[in-house]
């Protein structure tokens, strides 16, 4: 298949076009990315990527505050503010705030020096270190009686989606049949959540257990496709590599 | 991205699929957003906006075809959204006219003529399609093959040919648009600024 001619080269384009095109001849309808755009466009997909693990550790701060929030209630609905303020040990300087965290800060509990780093993640194990912080444990037992702080909705919702996956999970080598039906339970309680991935890996191996080979063949090349570059890119390979050949 | 893993491991294997995505398309990227008329003062911005695009929707992206294609789509739709939101500003919308072209300093009034061509011919680009100006523009001003294009955007050289019919006839059609648009403006500096 032959090249068109340009319509500045060719007699037979339209006149003004061509006259228009002649005359501008040389001009560029694009001009290359130069090097100082590039470097600074990588800076800023940087900082755009840094953003989740920002995002998580500010959950988990919110979350650290909330609990905190939550025990000083708590000693103060327990004992009551006007106790607080009369007891014997309490200097006259320090506001009942600070009295009421005082047993928090002073509990001869062992608590971890450094707090975990908040992970956000697909693992049901990682996702339930999200709802609370050992510091953030510890004052809720220094309570007296004790209060668990409460999680936030989307704290929750994750470490739902996560202890259904765990479930599943859990039948998965006794029973793969109930695994599947725990996992499409899941699926219909959160069709949109963190999950997904997992949930489908798990399914696709629930199958490959059930012998249902061409369904886990499908879903399986199906999630390939999804989880490309992902974590979970070998781990679909290896199962679809277990699948007897179609 | 929200069907992404979110564990370290993951959230690193995304960044290096997207920074590796950057790495290879960041210039067909920032050259497709400027044939589609993003103006040189925001195409730091556009560019970025594909990216945080293509960051969100890899998880959709199958391998079935081509990259370049991919983004194509994501190009246009990004110069979409920066038309119409430069068009609700109120701005000119015009592209700056690329001033690579050679100029024949000695000759003042030809350089004039030469520029004044170029801004008419970005008036009318403004005009088109996007997808029809990219094609018009890769073919006749950046003098890019057929077949590159066609390897480009993944589809066949035939396609590619009557694509660039379509272009061609959008541009005479816009030419249309914008000389009426000259001669009522021209009517009305005549009658001095009264309709």
């Amino acid at each position: 298949m032959s090249e068109p001619t340009r319509w500045r080269d060719d007699d037979g384009s339209p006149p003004e076009v061509r006259d228009l095109l002649r005359t501008v001849k040389g001009a560029r309808g694009s001009r290359p990315l130069p090097a100082a755009s590039r470097a600074r466009s990588v800076a800023r997909l940087d900082r755009m990527l840094a953003l989740p693990a920002a995002a998580g550790l500010l959950l988990w701060l919110k979350g650290v505050a909330v609990a905190a929030g939550i025990g000083v209630l708590g000693v103060a609905a327990v004992k009551g503010i006007p106790v607080l303020l009369s007891s014997s040990d309490t200097a006259a300087t320090v506001s009942p705030v600070s009295t009421a965290m005082a047993p928090v800060m002073t509990k001869p509990k062992p608590a971890p020096t450094t707090a975990p780093v908040p992970s956000v993640t697909a693992t049901p194990t990682a996702t339930a270190s999200v709802t609370a912080s050992p510091t953030a444990t510890a004052a809720a037992t220094a309570m007296s009686p004790p209060i668990e702080p409460a999680p936030s909705t989307e704290t929750d919702s994750l470490a739902r989606e996560a202890a259904m996956l765990d479930r599943a999970r859990a039948l998965l080598g006794s029973d793969p049949g109930a695994a599947l039906a725990a996992l499409d339970a899941q699926a219909v309680a959160f069709p949109a959540g963190h999950m997904s991935l997992e949930r489908e890996l798990l399914s696709v191996e629930a199958l490959r257990r059930l012998h249902r080979d061409s369904e886990a063949r499908a879903r399986g090349e199906s999630l390939l496709r999804r989880a490309r570059g992902s974590i979970y890119e070998d781990r679909v390979r290896a199962i679809l590599d277990e699948l007897p050949p179609p | 991205m929200g069907e992404m893993p979110l564990s370290l491991e993951g959230r690193e294997a995304s960044r290096l699929d997207i920074l590796s995505i950057h790495e290879e398309n960041a210039d067909f990227v920032w050259r497709m957003l400027q044939r589609m008329g993003v103006r040189d003062a925001d195409i730091e911005d556009q560019l970025q906006e594909v990216f945080v695009v293509v960051h969100q929707r890899l998880h959709t992206f199958d391998g079935s075809a081509r990259m370049t294609t991919w983004l194509f789509g994501i190009c246009t739709r990004v110069a979409a959204a920066y038309r119409r939101r430069a068009y609700r500003r109120r701005e000119e919308v015009v592209a700056d006219v690329p001033e690579d072209g050679r100029v024949d300093e000695g000759d003042p009034e030809h350089a004039v003529i030469a520029l004044q061509a170029r801004a008419r011919l970005f008036g009318i680009l403004d005009l088109m399609d996007l997808e029809k100006r990219a094609i018009f523009v890769m073919f006749e001003l950046d003098e890019v093959p057929c077949e590159a294009i066609a390897e480009m955007l993944g589809v066949p050289v035939g396609t590619v040919h009557s694509r660039l019919h379509a272009a061609r006839k959008d541009f005479q059609a816009a030419l249309a648009r914008f000389s009426a648009r000259e001669a009522s403006q021209a009517a009305f500096r005549r009658g001095g600024g009264k309709p």
